[in-house]
């Protein structure tokens, strides 16, 4: 009799466990496509040569200037520089009907954040890989998995649901701000970034 | 195997400890809270390009310099303009939260009138708000026995102004009048000193080296803000502060010396001053045949005997040796200024006051000198059709009769502290008048009002700022819109023209946009000055714009014209008021009966003071609900005292009182803090019930700083 007790209490604690550690995660992210493949790999390699802020980069005011605008793409591909399928939904969706690619941004924060590229970039020289990883060489641009409660990205909260990072640039949730801030010696105040 | 209860049970506990022990709760919590904010009702700034905006903020004469940071040409921060030439990149709090009004759940977006003391608002049209009121004008005007029409001007020296004048002169007996404003009163001392051209003066704060500050909250909203606001991080320490205050507040914590005084003993405090620079003949050496000639008038030598250093010590409840020291400072440390503070909350010094301190700065030779109280011009006088002919002068509120007023209007436009609702009530005709406000917020200043019009709000219209009340020169600004005002929000002039017809004014349309057309083309056409433009932070002569429309351009984008100094400007000094025997038997009169009331102290009574900061914290939720939390202000129904007078009363802190004075009761929480000098009770303006200013004897010349009152505990 006390064993069997214990066997449905055993069967109880795996079932949620397996429940909150594999079924949760599945259930609480759905995944979509990004509206075009990209090769960040294929444009800062050797084959085109480009950096970040070619780009994603600043405003003459310091401002940052995040996803490129169509007009930055069309700059090098007015045409049809390959022969790939991403190549030709570029031209035909986007270019020749001039019509911004709508790209699911994977770092977006919520309205009452504030984040100064300028700030951590050029005054403080973090690298983009600090928080954006191996992004920039990456051959495809992973599917994009929005959470359906928070409604923002699986990488703001970081890939392992327990929420602990598996590298420095695993999660953009505020305890990654102001441990990478700790690391550093750098203040933090409510203002600085809810402005 | 047969399933019971009890494996139900076991099962269910290690369901939950298998919850517990997996991220699903701790998860489910965050992403929940995140929702939360979320949510499609609640406001969101726009996603969007960011982009940096110029402006100057409206919410106060100073017209502070603002970079705007927009995100899809939604405000979302404000900064101050580092290389501004007034502001110093320096703004308040209630500036750097400004652009959160627009979304204030007390934002007025259509007309109403208030019934029940303003505890019911029901809406109206345009037209029918319109109409109703021009047919009560229209009965005024017919019948000038039936009161008087007035307006009250939050802002005086706008375009706009000029169009209050007009409108008032076409009633018979038709007031003009000008908010309470202690720098502008104190300074009105030495009006006219200086000739026709320079018919005000102005503070020149940059370069003073010593200033003795009579309540002057220089930090907290005195002036301009960021003028004296730079000064702990001038390297050798900027001038010299004295701060005079019966409270320890934020600008006597961040002065070199404060000196507690009695309330109501500031004039003799002055007076004594006077008396040790006039005896040590530590005046300016330049002056010694006008003060000697002041021994001529016996007043003044009565007066000055009167009030030796240890009277005016003892009556001011300070050490006679700090008297001393603070008349020997301003002697040896000149340029010295003395200023002469208090807000809207506490309201302004009484004349006998300014005559007092204003003493001080004719003996260091801060009248007319760099570093004193420098001659300033006016704005250039703009010409506009519909705004010729005689228009009435401007007042103050004392001289309007009591129950005379049957129709003020209140432009409450600039949300600022108001006047006493208590002191508005007793000008007008009693139960028959009708106040109108133009306000944008559901704010004191529209208190007792029957109408509310709604008006564009700071950041909703391109909104002139004239001349502060403390610039040493002439100044012109604008704050430009950034956000589209309500439908139903027109700007005080188009109000006054759609009641026009019905109330049969004699009035051409005039809209906002020809006011500060015209205003711009006269700043344009004087040919003075600078312009300094706030995108690339150049100045620019006036004379080089090409046109008044240029010049427009630039206001546009972010700029304010200063007017040029007037350095070789000698004001006349045997036009001021101190040379006139009159003066010195007011004086003498009015120190003798502060002296007679400090030498009858009571056991059981204090004295009650209403008090505030000039910055509009309060006005943004955020900032409202910092300021209340830090404790870093005193919260609405709480009252400051001294240990010793709570000690007195059989007071504790936190306990239950009761301020009792002859207008009424207010109950309070006791705070103690040795900030406060012995006897007095300190409590916070507020925009509830709990306004102190309703408590307090507002006397003939409408001055309500402090009170007698009786405290008493309520929860024994």
């Amino acid at each position: 009799m006390r064993l069997h007790g214990s066997i449905a209490f055993i069967v109880g604690l795996i079932l949620m466990l397996g429940i909150g550690w594999l079924v949760y995660p599945l259930a609480l992210y759905e995944t979509t496509d990004q509206p075009l493949q990209f090769s960040h790999k294929t444009h800062t390699g050797e084959k085109a040569g480009m950096a970040c802020e070619d780009c994603h980069g600043f405003r003459e005011d310091g401002t940052f200037a995040g996803i490129p605008r169509l007009e930055n793409c069309a700059n090098c591909h007015s045409e049809a520089q390959g022969t790939s399928a991403a190549e030709k939904a570029l031209i035909e969706k986007y270019v020749s009907t001039n019509q911004e690619i709508p790209w699911l941004v994977y770092s977006r924060q919520p309205e009452n954040v504030y984040f100064s590229h300028v700030q951590h970039v050029k005054l403080a020289e973090i690298k983009c890989e600090r928080c954006h990883g191996p992004h920039g060489t990456s051959e495809t641009l992973p599917p994009y998995q929005r959470n359906r409660i928070s409604g923002y990205s699986r990488n703001i909260w970081g890939q392992s649901i327990s929420g602990i990072s598996t590298a420095p640039w695993d999660g953009m949730k505020m305890d990654d701000c102001e441990h990478c801030h700790a690391e550093r010696s750098v203040g933090t105040s409510c203002m600085g970034c809810h402005k | 195997m047969k399933i019971d209860r009890r494996h139900l049970l076991k099962f269910m506990g290690g369901s939950a400890v298998g919850v517990v022990l997996s991220p699903l709760p701790w998860k489910v919590v965050d992403d929940v809270s995140i929702w939360t904010q979320n949510w499609s009702w609640i406001p969101v700034p726009v996603r969007g390009e960011t982009i940096f905006r110029h402006t100057s903020c409206a919410l106060c004469p100073a017209g502070c310099g603002l970079k705007v940071r927009c995100i899809g040409a939604q405000p979302i921060a404000l900064s101050g303009l580092t290389g501004h030439p007034t502001s110093h990149g320096f703004v308040c709090p209630g500036g750097l939260l400004g652009h959160h009004l627009p979304f204030s759940s007390r934002r007025v977006t259509q007309p109403v009138r208030l019934t029940k003391g303003g505890r019911e608002a029901a809406p109206l049209s345009t037209e029918q708000v319109a109409s109703d009121l021009g047919g009560v004008l229209a009965r005024l005007k017919a019948d000038p026995a039936a009161g008087r029409f007035a307006i009250i001007d939050a802002l005086p020296g706008r375009s706009t102004s000029l169009a209050y004048r007009r409108l008032a002169s076409q009633f018979p007996g038709g007031a003009y009048i000008l908010p309470p404003d202690g720098i502008r009163q104190s300074l009105g001392v030495f009006d006219g000193v200086a000739g026709d051209a320079y018919p005000e003066l102005g503070v020149d704060l940059d370069g003073a080296r010593t200033v003795v500050s009579f309540g002057a909250d220089l930090f907290e909203g005195w002036g301009t803000p960021g003028r004296f606001a730079r000064k702990p991080q001038s390297s050798d320490g900027g001038p010299r502060l004295t701060q005079i205050n019966p409270r320890y507040s934020n600008t006597a914590c961040m002065a070199d010396t404060w000196l507690p005084v009695r309330p109501g003993s500031e004039a003799i405090l002055a007076l004594g001053l006077a008396g040790v620079i006039v005896k040590e003949r530590l005046f300016n050496s330049g002056l010694s045949t006008l003060i000697d000639g002041l021994d001529e008038i016996p007043d003044f030598r009565d007066l000055l005997a009167a009030i030796p250093v240890t009277r005016a010590a003892e009556v001011c409840g300070i050490s006679p040796e700090a008297v001393m020291t603070t008349a020997r400072e301003m002697g040896a440390n000149a340029p010295c200024l003395a200023l002469l503070g208090a807000g809207y909350s506490g309201g302004p010094f009484g004349e006998d006051d300014r005559l007092a301190v204003n003493f001080l700065n004719l003996l260091s030779g801060a009248v007319g000198a760099p570093g004193g109280l420098v001659p300033r011009r006016s704005l250039p006088q703009m010409e506009i059709e519909g705004l010729t002919g005689d228009l009435v002068p401007p007042t103050d509120l004392s001289e309007v009769p009591d129950g005379s007023i049957a129709f003020l209007m209140i432009d409450a436009t600039v949300p600022r502290q108001a006047i006493p609702a208590a002191l508005i009530e007793r000008k007008l005709v009693k139960d028959k008048a009708v106040v109108v406000s133009f306000s944008a917020l559901e704010v004191q200043a529209i208190g007792r009002s029957h109408y509310v019009l709604p008006v564009p709000l700071y950041l909703e219209a391109l909104e002139e700022i004239p001349t502060s009340s403390d610039s040493p020169f002439a100044t012109l600004s604008y704050s430009v819109p950034l956000v589209p005002a309500p439908p139903a929000a027109s700007a005080p002039v188009e109000w006054i023209g759609r009641m026009a017809p019905t109330a049969g004014l004699d009035w051409a349309p005039l809209s906002a946009d020809t006011l500060n057309e015209a205003r711009i083309r006269a700043v344009w056409d004087c040919k003075r000055g600078s312009v300094y433009s706030y995108a690339d932070g150049t100045t620019k002569a006036n004379s080089e714009f090409a046109s008044a429309e240029e010049l427009g351009t630039a206001f546009k984008a972010g700029a304010c014209w200063l007017d040029s100094s007037a350095d070789s400007v000698k004001p006349d000094l045997t036009k001021s008021p101190y040379f006139k025997p009159e003066t010195w038997g007011r004086l003498k009169r009015a120190v003798n009966a502060r002296i007679e009331v400090r030498s009858k102290p009571s056991d059981d009574r204090v004295l009650l003071m209403p008090f505030t900061t000039a910055f509009l914290a309060t006005a943004s939720p955020l900032a409202g609900k910092l300021t209340h939390e830090s404790g870093l202000y005193l919260r609405p129904g709480e009252a400051l005292m001294s240990p010793s007078t709570a000690g007195r009363l059989a007071l504790r802190e936190g306990q239950k009182a009761e301020v009792e004075t002859s207008k009424g009761r207010l109950r309070v929480r006791i705070r103690l803090d040795e900030s406060a000098v012995p006897g007095t009770v300190f409590v916070p303006v507020s925009e509830t019930d709990a306004d102190p200013r309703n408590l307090c004897d507002i006397g003939e010349d409408c001055i309500w700083r402090a009170t007698p009152a009786k405290l008493r505990r309520l929860d024994v």
